[in-house]
C-alpha cells in the first residue's frame, strides 16, 4: 500500500518487506494450528463458558436480574458471591445475564458491519473507478472520525436506546472491512482463475460470488474474530456513557456505570469489567492465533 | 551513517521540494475535500434529529407568541431549504462561525478554544508513557523471541487492548483517589487554583513558560492520573508494532555481520537494529492518537477533564447540534493533520519512501 491513500490509517509498512526472514526457528511456534495453540485454546473455552452462560443464563442465576429482594449493597459473601447492587439486586445474576445480552449483540453487529463492510469494499475493488471511489471516499469519511466519537454524535441523535447503540457501532465498524476486502479483492483480480471466469463468460456478479468470495473470505473472518472484542468494547463504552442500555437493564457497561456512582460498593462495578475483559480478551486470542495461521503480508492488511 | 540499513533493490529517491509541493498540495486538497464530507455528515446527523431548536432555545412565554418564534427561525435561517441552510452553514463556518453553543451559550469556536489544548495536553502525556514503555517492552519482546518474557509480553499486550477503558479509569480512580489519596479526583486545577496566563492553553506548559513552579506541579499532578490511564491503552499497540519491525531487520545480513564479529546481542541491537526498527514509530504514534482521542472521551468523563471529549459527550446528551457538529470538524481536521504530519516524518526518516 502506497502513501497516496488520503488516510493510510492502516496502511502497511512495506519498507522493509523485502528483509523477512525473520522467520526463524523460534517462530515457528506461530505457526502452529490455533488448537494447538495454549493462548487459542484458553480464548476458545472461556468463549465456549460464556456462550454456555448465555445461554442457560435462567437456570444458572441464582435469582432473576431485575429482582430487588435484598439488602443494597451487600459486600460478596457466600450468600451473595459478587454481593448485592445499589437496589438490592443481585450482582452475580445481573453479570450472568448480562451475556445473554453482550454476545448476541455482538455477533448481530460483527456479522452486520462484516456483510455491508466487505460487500461494498469487494464492490468497489472489483468494479473500481467512480464505484470505488464514492465508496472508498465513505469509508475514508469514517475514517476519519475516532470511532467513539461518531458513535456518541450518532446515537445520540438516533435518541439514547440499546438499538441506537448497535446502529452506531455499525455505522464505525464496516468500513475496515470494505478497505480490506477491496484490497484482497483487487490482489485477486488480475489472478488466473478470474479471468478464466470471465473468458468462460461468467459475470461480474457471478465471478465475485463463485470465485472470489471463497478466495477472500479466510482474512475477513479473521478481522472478525479480531473485531468482536472492539465491537463488545465500544458497546459497553456507549452504555456506560448512558447512550446505549437503559436502566434497569442489566448490560455490562450499564452497570459498571451504576458502580461508579456507588464508589464504596466497589463490587458493583468491578464484576461486570470482569465480564467484559474475559469476553474481549478471550476473542482477542482467538482471533490473534488465526491472524498468525495467515500468510504474512495478508496479515499486514488486518491492524488493530 | 555506518548503521545505514542495508542496500535496497529499489532506488534511492530524495524527496525533492517540487515533489514534496506537489504532495503536500494533494494531501490538502484530499484533506478539505473529507473536511467538507465531515461537515455534510455533521449536518445531516443533526438534521435527523427529532428536535424543534425554537422549542430548546426559547421560553415558554415566548414559544406561546408565533411572531417571536417566526422571527428565531428566520433569524437562524431555519425557514429556508434544507440545502440553502447547508451553504449557510459552510459560509459561516468559513468565517470561523461555528455557531453558538446551546449548553454554555458561548460562541463554539470560543469553547473550542479552551477546550482543545486540553485534551492535547492530556493525549501528549498519554503518548509518551504508550511510546516509552510500548518501545522499550516491544524492543525485549523481539529480541527474546519465543521465549517466556516475549509470550507474557504478548498476553499482556493483548490484555492491554482487551480492557474497557472506562473500568480501568474507575478502578485507577478508586485506588489512587478514593482508597491511597495519592492524586486529585479530577478536573485541571485544585480548585481555587487560577490558571496560568494563556499562551499554549496546556497548563503544563503555561505554568513553566511562566516560570510558575507550584502551579506546574498542581497541573502536573492533576494530568498524571489520567494520562497514564490513557496512555496504558495504547502500549500494547506500540509494543506489537515495535516487535514487528524489529524483527524485520534482525536477521539481515548487516545485523548477522555485526553479531559475526563478535558484538553482543544487545549491542548489537542498540547500534544496528534500533534505526531502521524504529521508523516505523512515526506511524504508530498517529496510529496511537488516533485510538487516544477515542479513549479521552471515556477517560474525560470519569476524571471530569474539562477537554473536547467531556464537550463531545456533553454536547452529545444535550443534543448541542451546533457543538456536536463543531466538535466533529475540529476533530476531523486534527486527525487529518496529524496523518499528514506521520507521512511527512516518515518519508523524512527513510528517504525510500516516495510521496505521492
Amino acid at each position: 500500500m502506497s502513501l497516496s491513500d488520503p488516510l493510510p490509517l492502516d496502511s502497511g509498512l512495506d519498507v522493509s518487506a523485502e528483509g523477512v526472514d525473520a522467520l526463524d526457528r523460534r517462530d515457528r511456534a506461530a505457526l502452529r494450528p490455533p488448537w494447538r495453540q495454549p493462548l487459542a485454546l484458553v480464548g476458545g473455552v472461556i468463549v465456549l463458558a460464556w456462550i454456555v452462560v448465555a445461554i442457560f443464563a435462567p437456570e444458572l442465576a441464582p435469582h432473576a436480574p431485575n429482582d430487588q429482594f435484598a439488602t443494597p449493597q451487600l459486600p460478596p459473601s457466600h450468600l451473595y458471591v459478587f454481593g448485592t447492587d445499589e437496589l438490592g439486586r443481585d450482582v452475580l445474576s445481573r453479570v450472568l445475564y448480562g451475556a445473554r445480552l453482550s454476545l448476541p449483540l455482538a455477533a448481530l453487529l460483527v456479522a452486520a458491519s462484516m456483510v455491508i463492510g466487505s460487500v461494498l469494499g469487494s464492490i468497489a475493488g472489483f468494479f473500481g473507478g467512480i464505484v470505488d471511489a464514492a465508496i472508498m471516499r465513505v469509508a475514508d469519511l469514517v475514517f476519519a472520525f475516532p470511532g467513539i466519537i461518531l458513535a456518541l454524535a450518532v446515537a445520540a441523535a438516533l435518541g439514547a436506546q440499546l438499538r441506537n447503540a448497535v446502529l452506531a457501532v455499525i455505522v464505525v465498524s464496516w468500513p475496515s472491512y470494505a478497505r480490506l476486502s477491496r484490497g484482497l479483492v483487487l490482489a485477486a483480480r488480475s489472478s488466473e482463475y478470474v479471468t478464466s471466469a470471465k473468458l468462460l463468460g461468467s459475470s461480474g456478479w457471478r465471478t465475485m460470488w463463485v470465485e472470489l468470495r471463497p478466495n477472500i473470505a479466510g482474512p475477513i473472518f479473521v478481522l472478525a474474530a479480531l473485531d468482536i472484542g472492539n465491537a463488545v468494547l465500544l458497546l459497553s463504552g456507549l452504555s456506560f456513557l448512558g447512550l446505549g442500555a437503559q436502566p434497569p437493564t442489566a448490560e455490562w457497561g450499564a452497570m459498571v456505570s451504576e458502580g461508579a456512582q456507588n464508589f464504596s460498593s466497589y463490587w458493583i462495578g468491578l464484576f461486570p469489567g470482569l465480564a467484559i475483559l474475559t469476553v474481549v480478551l478471550a476473542f482477542n486470542f482467538v482471533g490473534d492465533a488465526l491472524r498468525d495461521m495467515l500468510d504474512p503480508r495478508t496479515a499486514r492488511m488486518i491492524r488493530k | 551513517m555506518a548503521d545505514a540499513p542495508p542496500s535496497s533493490a529499489r532506488r534511492a529517491r530524495r524527496v525533492t521540494p517540487a515533489g514534496l509541493g506537489r504532495f503536500l498540495a494533494r494531501r490538502l486538497g484530499i484533506g478539505l475535500v473529507l473536511v467538507v464530507g465531515i461537515t455534510l455528515v455533521a449536518f445531516i446527523l443533526t438534521h435527523l434529529v427529532p428536535g424543534d431548536p425554537a422549542a430548546a432555545n426559547l421560553g415558554q412565554r415566548a414559544l406561546g407568541d408565533p411572531a417571536i418564534v417566526k422571527a428565531f427561525n428566520h433569524e437562524y435561517g431555519l425557514d429556508k431549504p434544507v440545502v440553502e441552510q447547508y451553504f449557510i452553514y459552510l459560509w459561516k463556518l468559513l468565517h470561523g462561525n461555528l455557531g453558538v453553543s446551546e449548553q454554555s451559550h458561548r460562541a463554539v469556536i470560543t469553547d473550542l478554544a479552551q477546550y482543545v489544548p486540553a485534551t492535547i495536553e492530556l493525549a501528549l502525556f498519554a503518548i509518551v508513557v504508550s511510546i516509552v514503555i510500548g518501545v522499550g517492552l516491544g524492543v525485549v519482546a523481539a529480541v527474546r523471541r519465543g521465549k517466556p518474557v516475549d509470550t507474557g509480553l504478548r498476553i499482556g499486550s493483548l490484555l492491554g487492548v482487551s480492557m474497557p477503558t472506562f473500568w480501568v479509569a474507575l478502578f485507577v480512580f478508586y485506588l489512587f483517589f478514593f482508597r491511597l489519596g495519592w492524586f486529585p479526583s479530577g478536573g485541571r486545577l485544585n480548585p481555587g487554583v487560577s490558571a496560568p496566563g494563556h499562551i499554549t492553553g496546556m497548563y503544563t506548559v503555561d505554568a513553566l513558560l511562566h516560570g510558575q513552579w507550584s502551579l506546574f506541579v498542581d497541573a502536573l499532578d492533576h494530568l498524571v492520573m489520567p494520562g497514564f490511564v490513557l496512555g496504558i491503552f495504547t502500549v500494547g499497540t506500540v509494543l506489537r508494532f515495535t516487535r514487528a519491525s524489529v524483527l524485520e531487520v534482525i536477521n539481515l545480513d548487516y545485523v548477522r555481520a555485526a553479531r559475526a564479529k563478535g558484538l553482543s546481542e544487545w549491542t548489537v541491537v542498540r547500534r544496528h537494529v534500533m534505526r531502521p526498527a524504529l521508523l516505523p514509530i512515526a506511524t504508530v504514534a498517529g496510529l496511537a492518537f488516533g485510538s487516544l482521542l477515542s479513549g479521552t472521551v471515556l477517560v474525560e468523563n470519569i476524571y471530569s477533564w474539562p477537554g473536547i471529549g467531556e464537550y463531545a459527550y456533553l454536547s452529545a446528551v444535550n443534543l448541542d447540534l451546533p457543538a456536536i457538529m463543531g466538535v466533529s470538524i475540529v476533530v476531523a481536521i486534527i486527525y487529518i493533520v496529524i496523518n499528514l504530519l506521520v507521512d511527512l516524518l516518515y518519508s523524512i526518516l527513510d528517504p525510500r519512501i516516495e510521496l505521492r
